[in-house]
């Protein structure tokens, strides 16, 4: 084997080229190691950003679809999930005179003519969150043992809808000696998109409302689905 | 060795150097969460708690690290990225050295012996499939390429060894 007279004979014939055999098996020793790296900065480099921005681009494509309008004649689950108010009162006024806090803000849902919801109130602050679900967690334990998720959907009312009727929502600054209107929206029912129902508005005399983000959800969906479409973001 | 021979290690190293680093930082594993009944609630309280983690085999050795695995995270690393990597360069020096008629080392004897321990990682992936699927909840993982690259690294690698370890002259 070649292998085997080399070993035999360079010892005493020339220590040159064995020294330079020894480099260039150093030198071997480093092609996968450079290999391996030049491997992770092309990934790194023009793979992955690729790859994300396909994957970025499937997601936007295969996205949520578009919302659809409410079906006249189905019943919906509807619930102010997001209200703002401007830092001024209806026609300019310091919201809490006297104690100088933000607002304490509520809401009504009116249909039909009546109230079919109030909801609680949220302490001092210019935009106020309610979750679509809550849960007795006391009752729950330590009462039937058992909880119904559905009951648990309970932070809005269920309209019925049909052309030509509306939802008015009014918006309350609850104080000490009862409750200031800090603003009202109508709505038409029949025109409310399934989902997230977004609404600016301006300033006003009677207006005080600047931002509601309104919920809407077809209430004959098993609750399971009802969670995820009022818990998508 | 042979010319042919060597040539052909030397392209199956540089297949192992590849597929090793492109295993190393590839997807490896994605873990999507679920809680059975309640994915729905912590979907709503907890908007992004499920979201769908993806990690590479060197994210998820730094993820171990920075959840309280210190340990593990060295013990991976060690096997799975240092030492793959240092087999890959002994094996070339050993490629190397018996083409050029140098005397090979006895790191590649050894290379031959320790390769087993490089599948530890797939070993731990392997473990943590099992042990996620069988938690309550629907929990899934799933692979991704890095994984089958670093397979593929390792047994190509082990592959090496084993002609390397057998192209050594009687005696040596």
């Amino acid at each position: 084997m070649p292998y085997r007279e080399t070993l035999s004979t360079s010892p005493s014939t020339s220590p040159r080229p064995r020294t330079r055999g020894r480099l260039l098996v150093w030198l071997a020793a480093l092609l996968p190691l450079l290999l391996m790296a030049a491997a992770v900065y092309g990934y790194l480099v023009w793979w992955k950003p690729d790859a994300d921005a396909a994957a970025a681009q499937h997601t936007a494509v295969a996205g949520p679809p578009a919302p659809s309008v409410v079906t006249p004649g189905r019943d919906y689950y509807v619930l102010v999930r997001t209200l703002e108010v401007y830092p001024t009162q209806p026609g300019g006024g310091e919201w809490d005179r006297g104690g100088g806090s933000a607002p304490d803000l509520w809401y009504q849902l009116v249909w039909q003519g009546k109230t079919v919801y109030e909801s609680d109130t949220r302490d001092d602050g210019f935009v106020a969150l309610w979750d679509p679900i809550s849960v007795d967690v006391r009752e729950a334990l330590i009462g039937s043992g058992t909880l119904e998720l559905g009951s648990t959907l309970n932070q809005g009312a269920i309209v019925n809808v049909e052309p030509g009727q509306s939802l008015e929502v009014i918006v309350y600054d609850s104080d000490p000696l009862g409750r200031e209107h800090a603003g009202s929206v109508t709505l038409a029912l029949d025109a409310l998109l399934e989902g997230e129902n977004t609404f600016t508005f301006e300033q006003s005399q009677t207006q005080a409302v600047k931002r509601m983000v309104l919920l809407v959800t077809d209430t004959d969906q098993p609750v399971a689905n009802l969670l995820d479409a009022l818990g998508a973001p | 060795m042979t010319g042919g021979r060597a040539a052909l290690l030397g392209g199956l190293l540089a297949v192992a150097a590849v597929t090793l680093g492109l295993g190393l930082v590839g997807p490896c594993m994605t873990v999507i969460p679920k809680l059975g009944e309640l994915t729905g609630w912590v979907e709503i309280l907890r908007p992004g708690e499920l979201d769908p983690t993806h990690y590479s085999l060197l994210s998820g050795i730094n993820a171990m690290r920075l959840h309280g695995s210190p340990g593990l995270a060295a013990l991976l690393l060690v096997f799975s990225v240092v030492f793959p990597a240092l087999k890959l360069a002994v094996m070339a020096w050993g490629t190397a050295a018996l083409a050029l008629g140098v005397r090979p080392h006895a790191a590649v004897a050894v290379t031959h012996h320790l390769g087993k321990f490089s599948m530890l990682d797939v070993m731990v992936i392997g473990l943590l499939v099992i042990a996620i699927k069988g938690l309550p909840g629907g929990s899934e993982v799933v692979l991704g390429w890095g994984v089958y690259c670093f397979a593929v690294s390792v047994v190509v690698g082990l592959v090496v060894s084993i002609l390397l370890h057998g192209s050594r002259p009687r005696g040596a």
